[in-house]
């Protein structure tokens, strides 16, 4: 029983001992003798007594009751009680079902949190998610695997803290990939970025991340969600399959050089004594073997740069003395359609490039097969150099059939050929331009076009000297 | 421009071809179709300049190049590495072994060929004198 109703029992009792000893003082009036005080005493105790039953009946009992219901309200065992406190069982019956369906509710809320925790740690991917002010609020199983931290490490911390993502060299910060403060469009900012290098704990490991800022999220303090996909086998895939281009490439290579070889021997040395026919024949089957072996450079080319493999070794160059080598190495082709090649020299110095020779030389060549390859017999191909500030610019300039004007935007792109009825005489993959301008802008220049349908077109590209060259940074 | 030269090249066609216009220029080729022999000779004789390709039967040419490094009788010769494969790696790898140049075959006719290592002969003895 508590304790305050005990005292308050106590109390009522004495205090009805002492109406009953009132009573009986009272009653000693009339009978002052011992057998009055007899019955003064027996009154004393009956009416104390009585009193002590009628309280425990009407006051204490209820009480009881009320507070043994109160605490198995929320139990099995509650049992409603009558009497004076009858309206209590309506308030008492409308409690306990508010607690059922709230404790329902918890089971749910229970069961939900146990489903996303399984659903997340079931994801393959890393999940981390972040508050407002990047502190890391989620970090799934698979982040605690890649990253080799514990939850329990990182929960609280500065994402920065935990991980450090590097595009190639370069360092992306928490602002970079994590577009909170963004104000974006109602589906939420996105950034995206494929092999990114990810540093860890004690880890390292290549991911492609997709970060989303979270659309009302500052409602329920969430600022961004990370996944981040572990692209270490993919790379590996990737790895070998360049390897196999690589050798496919040598292997290519291999019967192309004693082809390329042999016949141009052949043709030089024996020059005076061959018939006009054979000496065709052979210088044919000689610009063919070259055509071959750009494919091939252009197929390696290409496979690397999808993978972003392809490097360029700078040294300072003249680029005068570089384009009049390979204008040397299309001049039987010129000269079997007729066309006059020819570069034009001009006589104000130009200063050294800072490039790869033999990537440069790839471009060249390019321009220049595509410029032949788009003449028709008895045109023109000038190829000229100028200087432009800091700038080396190259011009290659044909009289061929020209460029339409909608074609031009989507010259440089991959596999791109223009539809035209000299189409079935060209030769090419479209992939030469395409190679063309990757090579240049990892030069830090840029290579455009020209073109007048019918007239001619000017393929440019500018190169910083060496000078400008020495201050960029080339990858 | 180098007087005897060692080449090692294990392509019948190329290495004839290579020989041929290397003779042509006044010098003296002895050329060899894989690394193991080609070594054994170059221990064997004063040459002037080693050219060795890389995809070799047994020993590859970056091994070959390591062992003539590694061999005080011929590590100081010049060697120059002609070859197909154009990855990076191998390239980088090729002048920490000590190459001083790397040849893709299949980007020089045979007469480029011979004027392309013979001006990274004599550039590489010109630096000698120099240094």
């Amino acid at each position: 029983m508590n304790l305050s109703i005990k005292w308050f029992l106590i109390f009522l009792i004495l205090f009805f001992c002492l109406t009953g000893l009132a009573s009986g003082l009272l009653i000693a009036e009339f009978f002052p003798n011992l057998i009055g005080a007899l019955i003064a005493i027996f009154v004393t105790i009956i009416v104390g007594f009585s009193s002590y039953l009628a309280i425990q009946r009407t006051i204490i009992n209820p009480i009881r009751q009320l507070q043994n219901s109160l605490q198995n309200i929320g139990s099995k065992d509650f049992e409603g009680i009558g009497g004076p406190f009858g309206s209590f069982n309506t308030i008492v019956s409308d409690l306990r079902s508010t607690i059922e369906s709230l404790k329902q509710d918890k089971n749910m809320e229970s069961a939900d949190k146990d489903k996303f925790e399984v659903v997340l740690s079931g994801i393959s991917d890393a999940i981390i998610a972040v508050d407002p002010d990047q502190k890391v609020l989620i970090f799934n199983s698979a982040a605690q695997n890649l990253t080799g931290y514990m939850v329990t490490e990182v929960l609280g911390q500065h994402i920065g803290k935990v991980i450090r993502v590097f595009d190639r060299n370069e360092e992306l910060l928490p602002f970079d990939y994590c577009p909170i403060n963004s104000n974006d469009s109602e589906e939420g900012a996105v950034f995206t970025k494929r092999n990114l290098k990810i540093v860890a704990k004690n880890k390292e490991f290549f991911a492609n991340l997709v970060a989303g800022k979270i659309k009302e999220g500052t409602g329920i303090n969430l600022g961004c969600i990370l996944a981040l996909h572990d692209n270490t086998e993919e790379r590996r895939l990737e790895e070998m399959k360049l390897d196999f281009v690589s050798m496919a490439a040598h292997e290519l290579r291999t019967p192309l050089t004693s082809l390329r070889g042999y016949l141009s021997i052949l043709i030089k040395e024996n020059k005076d004594t061959l018939k006009p026919d054979e000496f065709t024949f052979l210088t044919r089957a000689d610009i063919s073997a070259q055509q071959l072996g750009a494919l091939v450079d252009n197929l390696l080319n290409v496979s690397r740069i999808e993978n972003h493999r392809l490097t360029i070794s700078i040294e300072p160059v003249d680029m005068i003395q570089l384009i009049q080598q390979t204008i040397e190495q299309f001049m039987e082709r010129a000269k079997e359609k007729n066309i006059a090649l020819g570069f034009k020299k001009d006589d104000s110095p130009l200063p050294k490039v800072l490039i790869d020779k033999l990537r440069m030389g790839e471009v060249l060549n390019n321009l220049l097969s595509n410029a032949i390859a788009y003449t028709k017999d008895g045109g023109k191909i000038t190829v000229w150099t100028e200087r432009k500030d800091d700038l080396v610019v190259t011009h290659v300039q044909d009289t061929g059939e020209g460029i339409p004007k909608e074609s031009l935007p989507h010259l440089f792109t991959k596999f791109f050929r223009i539809s035209g009825r000299l189409e079935q005489t060209t030769k090419g993959t479209g992939l030469g331009l395409y190679i063309s301008k990757e090579i240049i802008q990892m030069h830090h220049g840029e290579i455009w076009a020209e073109s007048e349908a019918g007239v001619g077109s000017t393929f440019s590209f500018s190169l910083p000297t060496e000078s400008k060259g020495l201050v960029l940074d080339f990858k | 421009m180098p007087k005897k030269v060692l080449l090692i090249e294990d392509d019948e066609f190329i290495r004839d071809l290579y020989k041929r216009q290397l003779d042509m220029c006044d010098m003296f080729t002895y050329a060899f179709s894989n690394g193991s022999d080609g070594l054994k000779s170059a221990q064997e004789n004063q040459y002037d300049l080693i050219l060795i390709d890389i995809m070799l039967p047994g020993m590859n040419g970056l091994d070959v190049l390591r062992n003539l490094k590694a061999t005080d009788a011929t590590k100081n010769i010049p060697v120059i590495l002609i070859s197909n494969l154009g990855q990076d790696a191998v390239i980088k790898e090729g002048f920490a072994l000590g190459a001083i140049g790397y040849l893709i075959k299949a980007t020089f006719t045979p007469d480029q060929i011979v004027q392309e290592i013979t001006k990274i002969f004599d550039q590489h003895t010109q630096s000698q004198v120099k240094g």
